[in-house]
C-alpha cells in the first residue's frame, strides 16, 4: 500500500501522542484517552494497514478469556504466535470499550482494590504489550510505505 | 546490551544500592536520531552514539539527585553540535526533542523517583512503628500508613519516521539529516568548518 510521506509522518506523530497519553496521562481521564486511542486505531490508514490483515487471526472466545482472567487465581493466556497475540489484544481492548467493568474485575482478581491500581494493572498487562508491538509494526510499515526494503535476515 | 532493529539500548549496571534499567532510544531506518534546535526550533537528525545518550540521561538523573553511569571523571562530554539551519551551537543534550525529554523523565520517574519515594515512605512507617508515643504531660499519637505507589507503565520511545535527507560533510566525513528543501548549510554541524552544499 502506498502512502504519502506526509501522511506517514502524521500517522506516526499522532500514534505516539495517543499512545503516550493512554499510557501516562492522569488516570482521571483514562476513559477519554482510551476512546481517543481506539478511535485512532480504527480510522488511521497506516494503522489499519497493520491491523486489518490480523483481524481474522484471532479465534479466541472473549467471554471465556475474561472469565479465566478474572478468576481467582487469574489465568491470562495469549497465543504464542505474534500476529494472533496482537489480534487478541486488540480484540480485548475493543471489548473493554464496551465492557469497562472488565478493568475492575481484572484488578480485583489481582488483589488491586483501588481504581488507580486497577487501571495501572490493565495498562501494564493488556495495553502496553499491544502498543509496544504496534509501535514496532508501524515503524516497519512507515519504512515500507516510503520505499525502504529492510535487509533480509 | 539490548539491540532491536532501529533501537539501541543503554543498560545502567552497577552493584550495591545502585539501580539497573534499560533505556531504548529509537532511531530512524538510517540510524539517525532526531534533535530540535533550541534557537530556531527546526528538526534535524544526527548519528548519535551511546556515550552522548548516557551523558544526556545522566544530566536528567542528576537533577533528581542521582549520579549515573561511569562517573564524571571517566565519562566523555558530548561534542558540540551546530544547527544546520541557523548554526546555533550547543551540546546535543540541549537539543533533545520534547518527545525524548518526556521519555527520559518518565524513565527516571519510574526507575528512580518512585522506588526512592516508596523506600523513604516505608522507612518512615517502620521508624514510627505505626503506633503511638505517650508520656509526661502530653500524649500524642502518630500513625503513618503508606500504600506503595503502583509503578507506572514503562514508557516507549519512537517509532521514528523516515523523514529528512542525508547530507555528508566532506570536511570530517560525518553525516546529518536536514529538511528536504534546505540548501543553505554554511557550517559543518560537527567540526565547525565552513561548507557549501553541492
Amino acid at each position: 500500500m502506498q502512502f504519502a510521506k506526509e501522511d506517514v509522518e502524521n500517522s506516526l506523530r499522532t500514534f505516539k501522542t495517543r499512545r503516550d497519553n493512554l499510557l501516562h496521562e492522569d488516570i482521571e481521564i483514562f476513559d477519554h484517552q482510551f476512546e481517543r486511542f481506539l478511535e485512532f486505531c480504527n480510522t488511521d490508514p497506516l494503522t489499519r494497514s497493520v491491523l486489518d490483515p490480523l483481524e481474522t487471526t484471532c479465534t479466541v472466545d472473549l467471554d471465556q478469556w475474561w472469565a479465566a482472567a478474572t478468576d481467582y487465581p487469574p489465568r491470562l493466556s495469549f497465543p504464542s504466535d505474534r500476529d494472533a497475540e496482537l489480534a487478541l489484544r486488540y480484540k480485548l481492548l475493543r471489548g473493554v470499550q464496551a465492557r469497562p467493568d472488565h478493568i475492575m474485575s481484572l484488578g480485583i482478581a489481582h488483589e488491586k482494590g483501588e481504581l488507580d491500581a486497577q487501571i495501572e494493572l490493565f495498562r501494564t498487562l493488556i495495553v502496553r504489550p499491544f502498543v509496544e508491538d504496534l509501535s514496532h509494526r508501524l515503524g516497519e510499515a512507515a519504512n515500507l510505505a516510503t520505499g525502504f526494503l529492510p535487509p533480509q535476515r | 546490551m539490548e539491540d532491536s532493529g532501529d533501537n539501541f539500548a543503554e543498560r545502567k549496571n552497577a552493584e550495591g544500592g545502585r539501580v539497573h534499567f534499560d533505556v531504548l532510544v529509537s532511531t530512524d531506518r538510517d540510524h539517525f536520531f532526531r534533535l530540535t534546535c533550541p534557537s530556531c526550533g527546526r528538526d534535524f537528525k544526527i548519528q548519535i552514539d551511546q556515550s552522548d545518550l548516557q551523558w544526556a540521561l545522566g544530566s536528567y538523573c542528576q537533577r533528581v539527585g542521582y549520579d549515573i553511569g561511569l562517573g564524571d571523571s571517566r565519562q566523555r562530554r558530548p561534542d558540540r553540535i551546530r544547527c544546520p539551519y541557523c548554526a546555533y551551537g550547543g551540546e546535543s543534550v540541549q537539543m533533545h526533542t520534547e518527545e525524548t525529554v518526556a521519555y527520559f523523565r518518565r524513565i527516571i520517574r519510574r526507575e528512580l523517583v518512585i522506588p526512592m519515594l516508596n523506600k523513604w515512605a516505608s522507612g518512615l512507617e517502620e521508624s514510627l512503628g505505626g503506633g503511638g508515643h505517650s508520656g509526661g504531660l502530653f500524649s500524642m499519637s502518630v500513625e503513618v500508613k503508606h500504600s506503595r505507589s503502583v509503578l507506572p507503565v514503562r514508557p516507549m520511545h519512537g517509532p521514528e519516521p523516515p523523514d529528512l535527507k542525508i547530507v555528508t560533510f566532506l570536511c570530517c566525513g560525518k553525516k546529518i539529516k536536514i529538511a528536504d528543501g534546505w540548501t543553505d548549510v554554511r557550517v559543518c554541524s560537527y567540526c565547525g568548518t565552513e561548507v557549501a552544499l553541492i
